[in-house]
């Protein structure tokens, strides 16, 4: 499910990332991009890299060498106005669960400056089936309720970068498809670049349009998921991704 | 970006008023202390328990005994016939002073010798030993002024006349109530702010605040400026139930007091903040906010006089804002004096209040990136 091309600048640019937790290097200079339109899956086991990656390009953690850029703004030197163009949702970030639905979204709307924010947030009530959990504390929805809240949350400001940390983990397998198929329209309709972390592989080869396996912080495949596995001798990206974890060098030499 | 701020500081108060165990934590620790120390905590002695041992039975030591019970401060718990009572009734707290008056009392007195007393105190605790000592002082020298009266004797060559300024009567409850509104306003504050971001850094709520697009300063500020808020209403409170309730007089200006307040309020929400971003969990907030209230209050001056303290002690306790403010308050409170006078307390609280918040601004930052 490649998408059509669009020509225009990466939404977001990383350039000989490296960062460093005392003698530990846990990213050891990555680089990629990500296009508008575009779904790249970051793909590794786990204490490859990839919530450090993706805290860095929040700001989150100052990277030890490199460069972030989110449609051209630097991280480093204009962190609010990179992050205006950018949200995120992730399984160990919930919302304030002493809020209500309608109250976070309300306060996030607020922070991020949203126009017309009571349309927005009715739209994406609507848009996410959260019309009934509008006035119940978020601290009391099951998990996949929440995580649709974080969605609804991530879709607020209507990003140009969108990262979603495993973002159907806790989604029964009719909602994960429901949600992964609107985040796939909201890519491919408004251009929105996409930065997805997952350890399901059967999700991962159905949303996103290219992928990055990471492995010892390094990037050490990308590709199509469609068409990556048989390039590397592979039956499934699973496979492919049980060998990157087991012997990347193997991976990496071949 | 003082729309984010406001927004922010919206969301700190609803997370505050709408949990009911944060407004119980608000309202009843306060009002239970405040209680507490209008009306239990005091040095003023009533009632103390003391056991009589007079050998001398004269019409004279009859009279001293009649001084002592009409004083008001003491209630006769025993009277004893032999030393032997003494030490039961000491040990077994029954009584806190043993008055001993000897079989010459009288005697000695009639023929113009001095007479002696012998008070035996329980030590254990000096502080109300003393004080218990020191009213029989008084009972002895009002005794002994009458008699010189009464006799024509010419009074005791020099004597004290006692007048006492800003509290004529000495009620320990003047002293302690002004200083109670530091540190019920220092322990809300340290509880409110010390929690604020540990709170959320626990629950993983945190990092969605991080990645969005507030500078680490309107994070500090939206967090601060429930703490100031709060603090200022409490303080409010406080100090009215204690003009209008416990009816300490304020002989100061009202915004003389609010300045103090808003100066103590920067220290200890900049400290409270200090802590709130380093600690990672609300266990490691809370233990830090008492590690610090602690200290600070018995730094302050609250119960023991600065003065009595180590000198390397004494030094610790100029960075301790409470200090500072237990002095405007008292001196607002007792003495009614103007701002100009208290302008070596206010500058070192705007100062420790300025380092600290902008060392929690510094301290958020780094945790921040």
């Amino acid at each position: 499910m490649a998408s059509e091309g669009v020509v225009a600048g990466p939404v977001l640019s990383v350039s000989a990332l490296r960062k460093r937790f005392g003698d530990k290097v846990a990213v050891d200079g990555v680089s990629f991009e990500v296009r508008p339109n575009e779904i790249v899956g970051l793909l590794g086991p786990n204490g490859a890299g990839k919530t450090t990656i993706i805290n860095t390009i929040l700001g989150v953690l100052e990277p030890t060498e490199g460069a972030i850029a989110i449609e051209g703004r630097d991280v480093a030197r204009e962190r609010a106005e990179a992050l205006a163009r950018t949200n995120f949702a992730a399984v160990y970030a919930p919302l304030p669960g002493n809020l209500t639905v309608y109250q976070n979204l309300r306060f996030f709307a607020l922070i991020y400056d949203v126009g017309n924010s009571a349309a927005r947030i009715e739209a994406l009530l609507e848009q996410f089936e959260l019309e009934a959990f509008r006035d119940v504390k978020c601290g009391v929805l099951s998990s996949g309720e929440q995580t649709r809240v974080a969605l609804a949350k991530a879709m607020l400001n209507r990003p140009r970068l969108l990262l979603l940390d495993e973002p159907t983990a806790s989604l029964d397998p009719s909602k994960a498809r429901e949600i992964r198929a609107q985040i796939r329209e909201l890519a491919h309709r408004d251009g929105v670049g996409v930065l997805w972390t997952s350890h399901n592989m059967i999700e991962v080869q159905e949303v996103c349009d290219r992928v990055l396996f990471l492995s010892r912080g390094a990037i050490l495949l990308e590709g199509d998921p469609r068409t990556l596995p048989a390039e590397h001798g592979k039956g499934s990206l699973e496979d492919l991704f049980v060998s990157v974890a087991r012997e990347p060098l193997t991976i990496g030499a071949g | 970006m003082l729309g984010r701020i406001l927004t922010l500081m919206k969301k700190e108060f609803l997370a505050v008023l709408k949990d009911a165990r944060s407004r119980v934590l608000l309202v009843v620790p306060p009002m239970i202390q405040l209680l507490v120390f209008g009306y239990a905590a005091t040095y003023d002695l009533k009632q103390v328990p003391y056991a009589i041992y007079n050998e001398d039975r004269g019409a004279l030591s009859r009279e001293l005994e009649a001084e002592i019970r009409g004083s008001g401060y003491f209630r006769e718990k025993a009277r004893i016939a032999s030393s032997d009572q003494i030490a039961p009734l000491v040990d077994a707290r029954d009584v806190l002073l043993v008055i001993h008056i000897g079989p010459q009392f009288g005697r000695d007195l009639a023929s113009g010798k001095t007479a002696s007393l012998q008070l035996i105190v329980d030590g254990r605790n000096s502080n109300t030993a003393l004080i218990a000592v020191g009213y029989v002082r008084q009972i002895v020298s009002r005794f002994n002024d009458d008699w010189s009266q009464a006799h024509g004797l010419p009074p005791a060559p020099a004597r004290i006349e006692t007048r006492a300024w800003f509290n004529p009567n000495l009620e320990s409850r003047w002293f302690f109530l002004p200083g109670l509104i530091g540190i019920l306003t220092l322990l809300i504050t340290m509880l409110l702010t010390g929690l604020t971001v540990a709170r959320e850094r626990e629950q993983g709520t945190f990092d969605q605040l991080l990645v969005t697009p507030m500078r680490p300063f309107e994070v500090l500020a939206g967090k601060a400026l429930p703490g100031f808020v709060i603090g200022f209403a409490e303080a409010t409170v406080i100090a009215s139930i204690a003009v209008l309730w416990f009816r300490i007089p304020m002989l100061g200006s009202i915004g003389t007091f609010y300045l103090g307040l808003a100066l103590f309020l920067m220290s200890s929400v900049g400290m409270g903040l200090m802590i709130s971003a380093l600690a990672a969990t609300q266990q490691q907030g809370l233990l830090g906010a008492f590690l610090f209230m602690v200290p600070a209050v018995i730094l302050s001056g609250f119960a023991t006089p600065i003065a009595n303290m180590p000198e390397a002690v004494r030094l610790l306790t100029y960075i301790d804002p409470l200090r500072y403010f237990l002095v405007v308050l008292r001196k607002l409170f007792l003495e009614g004096v103007p701002a100009s006078i208290l302008v070596h307390e206010l500058w070192p609280m705007a100062l420790i209040g300025a380092v600290s918040l902008s060392l929690a601004a510094w301290l958020f930052r780094a945790r921040m990136y």
